[in-house]
């Protein structure tokens, strides 16, 4: 924040009269007539205090200065569990924190109400209670509240973080957008406004404050002004306006209503008006009365006479007038964009025999499972488009995150890496449809062969499961599958596809639109054309067998799974030259070979780079073959700009791909850009929860940050599970001796696990130094020096040199690691243990050998 | 304060011209209870012992609106700002005659003693003095925005009604401005 932005911020603090913390406003000031300025802001806010109070001036004892008006509270350190950490706003409800949240190890949004209206019970009681029901609320465009508690008489819930703007100040910094752009927003709140609703809930506050617009594009609707309250105009809950005027004359809240604010929130995003304005609540009141209003096409003359017809309805006064659902809103709004979309119920499937074809050879559990299934289904009523559902069910339609649980091989010894490799290709295309979190196979795959889907689901923290069977008889396929709820184990969905082998990708990719369709998911029209891609069969049967044991084989991750899986991947593509996905997964292969070797591994790389064009030449959406291409770029090409780029089309093309976030992530932290680099660590972590590997690079990055506290708790996380993962042991080392705390840094190098390569010595050789054991240090030093391995560490002694004070070598040591174009080397501008190096000029020159701009 | 449209008042005023009761009964309501708070904390205690600050405060307005011929009504906020201005120089008033009573000698800038109103006493004499006088040195509508906000603590909405904004936010914008004057005006 710039001087001016600072003092804007308190000046507009002191006129709206929000707490400010004046301690912190003046020692935060860099210059002594910013500092006068802030004293100066203090007066007229105590001022301000003193001349509106209706109480106590006359109580207070002469000669006394009243407690309280001097400073406005300062913030407080904690609420209940949760640690305070900033003020990020505060409006007429009461105020927001950022605080973290030592259980869940996670960043939260606090809301806690004004202490004075806490003190009614029944105010408390209804506060708790929304809070408890909103929490139960799970939707990717609705704030994902936590929970909701009362701790030293103040009444607060928390929720996630957001980062990004609200549409206001989007539209603040940025002027009215497009009406396709606002459609789009429209689209997602509607969407959110749908499982507000559903849920039993009314809004009542939508409004341009209240919508986020988050990295990556995510629209997420907040409550109870949990944006920063501007302008005084907000009065009770509801906005003038953007109440519909069914409310401003004293009617209660509908989903209606909510309708009428997302209508006057899309005129707003498009004009920066209103279609209903004045001073005051009373003004709007009579205007809406009076009639006197405007249309989109008053102050947009200009925008397509479809989405103009939508806005106007939304806004119509008569609710009967305006779209009947949240839904029916929704698709209006996408037909005015003329998508293809898909948000209405599935239709009534067909009993079982029909679908299946009549095939008197298949005595099969896959027809009778279905027709029993549907049969089943009818009966408990539980199929999304029966009536009658409480909040605890899942229904289809609200299924955000799922986990595809490995197919059931029904073909025999043999078969399973076929079934294996259907259950990857399901998985793939699921998660690459940007609205659904899908966990990745390697969090999924300790699951082969269980049924308890609740376990399941509440382990993987997703709403449903897929799981299923293929069967394999000759050239036909056949694929059950069922979506199943996470919470209840009941079928919310269910389908048996029948194909010849050849049709196995087309299979996959309709098996995919179809569960989309079943969960009321609308793909965007890149997501069908990535489907569409997809499903195109490839020319050899034999060179897809070859492509699907390749992958099999892959996922114990080990250098020989490797080995194994690029013999059949380059089977594949000799059966299949034109094979761009078997040649994407080759370069993936050779790009992991060269990450496992942690050599320089010049033909590793080579290979990668080769198969990753060809890849691309191919077929340019091969995300793998990007990312791949990344990790070349990066540890060989060493070439930051276009590794960046390359990471980034991985993730475009395949954002539930886990393995492309945690190496971007990697990526961004050597760039020194943390913050984002935990944004993608943590997404990670999340499509891929069971796998530590994850876990580690958020601790990672909370470890570049300084946030030593937060990695520490981190890793004992990974180590309350994964009791022997010497490398989490490591890691919690490195916490240690960051924080000081040498005895346990060295303990933890010392544990049976912990890793014994050298590179790991020279850690424990630097700590010893710092714990004031150097001749111990030096020792091992010599030891370590004296190992082969040594030339491939050279940045590792030079920490140590570094720590011993000696300078000259740690420099020589680093440039000789430069010269052998060591990947470790590209780590030396972030790694705090080459801090002391930083004010030497020659560090400079080495970051500037390794290609990161000067600052 | 409740939020009517400046023709509203301006009838108003016009009827109590004409010596309708009615008419300067609403007024009054209307602007009592805000201007006492905003006295309260400038009278000091030995003068409210004297003479009750909503009688003081009733007096001043009705004061004020019997005599409107001079008064051109340009908009609430004027309105107030001219209120505000009677009320100010009827405390002292009363100020000059609680010290005529014994105690004029011992009027020292810097001494905090009985004589300081609440508001004094919390931030001093020197910073309301340099207030008060940053204040004049603004233009009419910036003082405007400044005592309908700050001082009379009136919702954005009536603010904006009070100066013949269009919005609230307008509103919020100019009291925004018209303080990041006043601050650097008080600068010592």
């Amino acid at each position: 924040m710039t001087d001016e932005e600072r003092l804007r911020a308190l000046v507009a603090a002191v006129a709206d009269g929000t707490p400010v913390d004046w301690q912190r406003a003046e020692s935060g000031a860099q210059t002594d007539e910013e500092r006068a300025l802030v004293r100066q802001l203090r007066l007229i806010a105590t001022l301000s205090e003193v001349s509106r109070t209706d109480e106590g001036t006359h109580t207070a004892e002469a000669g006394e200065p009243r407690a309280g008006l001097l400073t406005t509270a300062p913030m407080p350190d904690q609420w209940g569990p949760l640690h305070l950490r900033e003020l990020v706003g505060s409006g007429g409800y009461g105020t927001v924190y950022r605080a973290w949240d030592p259980q869940l190890a996670r960043e939260v949004a606090l809301k806690l109400l004004n202490a004075d209206r806490a003190e009614d019970p029944t105010f408390e009681q209804s506060v708790i209670a929304e809070g408890r029901r909103l929490a139960r609320l799970h939707h990717p465009n609705v704030i994902n509240v936590y929970g909701a508690d009362t701790h030293e008489g103040r009444v607060g819930f928390w929720m996630e973080f957001l980062e990004g703007q609200t549409l206001k100040q989007w539209i603040d910094a940025h002027g009215p957008m497009s009406s396709r752009e606002a459609t789009l927003i429209g689209i997602d709140l509607c969407r959110a406004l749908a499982a507000v609703h559903a849920a039993g809930l009314v809004h009542r506050d939508v409004k341009a404050q209240n919508v986020m617009r988050g990295p990556k594009g995510r629209t997420v609707l907040m409550d109870f002004g949990t944006g920063i309250e501007t302008g005084e105009i907000s009065r009770l809950a509801g906005t003038p306006l953007y109440m519909a005027p069914e409310l401003l004359a004293g009617g209660p809240a509908t989903p209606k209503s909510d309708l009428y604010s997302a209508g006057a929130l899309l005129f707003y995003l498009v004009s920066g008006e209103f279609p209903v304005t004045g001073p005051s609540f009373a003004h709007i009141k009579a205007a809406h009365a009076a009639g006197s209003r405007k249309t989109v096409r008053d102050v947009r003359p200009d925008l397509p006479a479809a989405f103009v017809k939508v806005v106007d309805r939304a806004l119509s006064s008569d609710p009967a007038a305006r779209p009947t659902t949240a839904g029916a809103l929704e698709a209006e709004l996408a037909a005015s964009l003329e998508l293809p979309v898909e948000t209405t119920p599935p239709p009534v499937p067909r009993p079982g025999p029909e679908r299946t074809g009549r095939r008197p050879g298949y005595t099969l559990m896959g027809i009778a499972a279905s027709a029993a299934l549907i049969g089943a289904l009818w009966a408990t009523g539980t199929l999304p488009w029966v009536g009658g559902r409480s909040h605890e069910t899942i229904t289809a339609s609200r299924v955000r995150s799922l986990a595809v649980l490995p197919l059931e091989n029904l073909s025999g010894a043999g078969q399973d890496y076929f079934s294996d490799g259907m259950t990857d290709l399901l998985t793939t295309n699921l998660s690459k449809l940007g609205a659904l979190r899908v966990i990745a196979r390697g969090s999924v795959m300790r699951y082969k062969g269980s049924h308890d889907a609740h376990e399941i689901a509440s382990a993987l923290d997703v709403d449903a499961l897929i799981q299923g069977s293929v069967l394999r008889d000759g050239n036909r396929i056949r694929i059950t599958a069922q979506l199943v709820s996470g919470i209840d184990q009941s079928t919310l969905w269910a389908e048996t596809y029948d194909r010849d082998i050849r049709d196995a990708f087309t299979l996959q990719s309709d098996l995919a639109r179809d569960i989309a369709r079943g969960i009321n998911l609308s793909l965007t029209p890149k997501e069908q054309a990535g489907l569409r891609a997809s499903a195109i069969a490839p020319r050899n049967v034999q060179a897809q067998e070859e492509y699907l044991k390749g992958w099999t084989a892959l996922e114990p991750r080990t250098a020989s799974a490797v080995a194994d899986a690029l013999t059949h991947f380059e089977n594949a593509v000799r059966l299949d030259p034109a094979y761009a996905q078997a040649f994407a997964s080759i370069a993936y292969a050779y790009s992991q070979e060269a990450t496992l070797a942690k050599m320089s591994g010049e033909e590793a790389y080579g290979r990668a780079r080769d198969a990753a064009m060809r890849a691309l030449d191919l077929d340019s959406s091969q995300s793998a073959a990007y990312y791949a291409l990344g990790l070349v770029q990066f540890n060989h090409d060493w070439d930051w700009a276009a590794a960046s780029s390359s990471f980034q089309h991985a993730i475009d093309l395949d954002p539930g791909n886990a393995d492309a976030h945690s190496q971007y992530g990697e990526f961004l932290t050597a760039q020194g850009r943390f913050a984002e680099a935990l944004t993608e660590m943590r997404r990670a972590r999340e499509i891929d929860p069971m796998n530590h590997v994850r876990r580690s690079g958020v601790a990672m990055v909370l470890f570049y940050l300084g946030k030593y506290p937060e990695a520490e708790a981190e890793l004992r996380q990974i180590l309350a599970i994964s009791k022997n993962m010497g490398v989490a042991k490591f890691m919690l080392g490195r916490v240690y001796a960051a924080q000081g705390r040498t005895d346990e840094a060295l303990a933890m190098f010392s544990e049976p696990d912990a890793p014994k390569e050298v590179r790991f010595l020279c850690e424990r050789a630097r700590v010893l130094v710092v714990a004031g054991r150097a001749p111990e240090a030096r020792q091992l030093l010599r030891q370590i020096e004296g190992s082969p391995e040594s030339e491939r560490i050279l940045d590792a002694l030079a920490f140590v040199y570094t720590a011993l004070g000696q300078r000259d070598t740690a420099v020589t040591l680093l440039n000789r690691a430069v010269d052998a174009r060591l990947p470790a080397a590209l780590w030396i501008t972030v790694d705090p243990r080459f801090a002391p190096l930083h004010a030497d000029p020659r560090f400079a020159l080495l970051r500037r050998r390794i290609g990161l701009q000067e600052e | 304060m409740s939020s009517d449209s400046p023709e509203s008042t301006l009838v108003l005023l016009e009827q109590i011209r004409a010596g309708d009761q009615a008419a300067l009964d609403l007024l009054l309501t209307r602007y009592r209870p805000q201007l006492t708070r905003w006295a309260r904390g400038r009278l000091p205690h030995g003068v409210r012992d004297l003479s009750d600050t909503e009688d003081l405060v009733q007096e001043t307005i009705i004061g004020v609106l019997r005599h409107l011929d001079h008064f051109e009504f340009r908009g609430e906020g004027a309105l107030h700002a001219y209120l505000r201005r009677a009320m100010l120089n009827r405390i002292r008033d009363e100020l000059r005659r609680h010290s005529r009573r014994g105690a004029a000698e011992t009027l020292d800038e810097r001494f905090v003693c009985a004589d300081d109103s609440p508001l004094e006493q919390v931030i001093g004499r020197e910073a309301v003095e340099r207030y008060e006088s940053a204040l004049a040195q603004l233009n009419s509508a910036e003082r405007e925005a400044i005592i309908a906000r700050i001082e009379l603590g009136q919702t954005f909405a009536e603010v904006a009604g009070a100066l013949g904004k269009p919005t609230p936010e307008a509103a919020r914008m100019a009291v925004n401005r018209a303080l990041a004057r006043l601050a650097r005006l008080m600068l010592p």
